[in-house]
């Protein structure tokens, strides 16, 4: 057999192996259940304070109610599972799918909410409203920011800024759905401003500090 | 830059692996690679009397076990040994690293200058030890590997980039004949896929050598847009390379 073994890497090769000590190997599967397990307990426990006010939400407007959190839900989903899957070394770029999702629920957000523009822009986006919510979007967001974060350090993403930008705006879109349930607002331009804003925040955020804590 | 910059060479050329698809040790091989057509396996075969014309009838040379030879670019065994290394066998780990320390030479050997393929293959080497917890021993482990080299390839590259602007504002010298000479190939051929107004700047400072003053003289453009050029044409050159590589 010939030997392709090159004497300069000789003494590295030969310390990697003696420092070798086994290893529990990466479960997707089984980090995507705690995740949501985690999601599931903060969903609950928010509920509990604002059962009233999202059941006032559901009843007064259902049609939209339900376009806005499903929105936000879809949005969680679908970049929840790009960054899962952006942590595996072998993925492809997953721009391309990434814009297809944001486009297909950017354009449900148009036609199933409020278009209405009627009246001053300070009544349609109502800034003291906004800043809580984007604030409380935020703040609702950190689990889900942790978690991802936590599970791509142990993982090995070739495309660390990508994986950022999905975890920034799975994190984000988390956030609105949370507040979302509760908030009474359905017109287009407010939430595109407030709730978009709180996830372009989260994603900024991301895209400036996760690929640092990628670990390679 | 000369120096690496873009080696990457090989940059539209294929990897040097070998996907077989199988992680099992090799059962057949012919001569160093195993066929992949009828065509191919007769081109594969040999000769037992060496001193035989063409007329010779040809056999085929059958190795069983894992005890074959094994060209440096086939990973496809790997993937038990990396499965045992998970559970701490460091014997099955020291022949991946090896077979994989011999695959870095080839991979990175028209991809980044000489004096850079050391560095580069112990990267990807620590990489692969950081990261064995991610391998999934149910895939094949040749594409897993390879994106982790590829990436710390990329990475070395995006950092040799960085550091050159820097290079470029200090208006430094050039690196050595023999990577200066790989570059120019090299940055030729990026240099196609650029616009021209980028190209021309990069190959006066790249390829003629010229300073940035002379350049901004010699084009009619203010410094800054030389600079401005230069990096645009840098930035659409590694985006190029990613893109190919991806």
């Amino acid at each position: 057999m010939p030997s392709y073994e090159n004497p300069s890497s000789a003494s590295l090769i030969d310390g990697l192996t003696a420092s070798l000590a086994p290893v529990s190997r990466r479960r997707p599967t089984r980090e995507a259940l705690m995740l949501a397990g985690i999601l599931a307990l903060q969903l609950v426990g928010t509920y509990l304070f604002i059962s009233s006010s999202t059941s006032a939400v559901f009843t007064h407007n259902p049609t939209m109610a339900f376009a806005k959190t499903g929105l936000f839900a879809a949005l969680t989903i679908g970049f929840a599972a790009l960054a899962f899957r952006s942590f595996e070394p072998t993925a492809p770029r997953q721009k391309k799918l990434a814009l297809a999702i944001g486009g297909a629920l950017a354009g449900f957000a148009v036609l199933s909410l409020d278009r209405s523009f009627g009246g001053s822009a300070q009544a349609i986006l109502m800034p003291s409203k906004g800043i809580t919510c984007l604030v409380s979007s935020i703040s609702f967001s950190l689990p889900m920011f942790i978690g991802l974060t936590f599970f791509m350090r142990g993982a090995a993403p070739t495309s660390p800024k990508m994986t950022a930008l999905f975890i920034g705006i799975a994190s984000g879109s988390w956030g609105a759905f949370l507040y979302g349930l509760q908030c009474p607002f359905m017109n287009l331009g407010y939430v595109a401003l407030w709730y978009g804003g709180a996830i372009a925040l989260t994603t900024l955020a991301a895209a400036a500090l996760l690929p640092r804590f990628a670990r390679w | 830059m000369r120096a690496a910059l873009v080696t990457a060479i090989g940059w539209c050329d294929t990897l040097p692996v070998r996907f077989t698809g199988s992680e099992k040790a090799g059962l057949v091989h012919l001569t160093e690679r195993p066929p992949v057509t009828i065509a191919e396996a007769r081109a594969d075969m040999v000769t037992e009397d060496k001193g035989e014309t063409m007329n010779a009838k040809p056999k085929l040379r059958v190795v069983e076990g894992s005890e074959a030879p094994r060209s440096a670019t086939d990973l496809s065994h790997l993937g038990p040994l990396m499965a045992r290394a998970q559970k701490g066998d460091k014997r099955a780990y020291q022949e991946v690293l090896k077979a994989c320390d011999a695959w870095l030479r080839i991979f990175l050997a028209r991809r980044v200058a000489p004096d850079a393929v050391e560095d580069v293959a112990q990267e990807a080497l620590m990489a692969l030890h950081k990261k064995r917890h991610t391998y999934d021993p149910t895939k094949p482990f040749a594409p897993w590997f390879v994106a982790i080299a590829r990436y710390k390839w990329l990475d070395k590259l995006r950092r040799h980039y960085r550091a050159e602007e820097v290079e470029l504002e200090d208006q430094a010298a050039v690196g050595g004949h023999e990577s200066a000479v790989m570059s120019k190939i090299v940055l030729e051929r990026l240099l196609s896929h650029i616009p021209e107004n980028q190209a021309q700047a990069i190959r006066l400072a790249k390829i003629e050598g010229h300073a940035l003053d002379e350049i901004a003289e010699m084009t009619g453009q203010s410094l800054s847009s030389v600079k401005v050029r230069i990096h645009r044409g840098m930035k659409r050159m590694m985006k190029r390379l990613e893109e190919a590589n991806a």
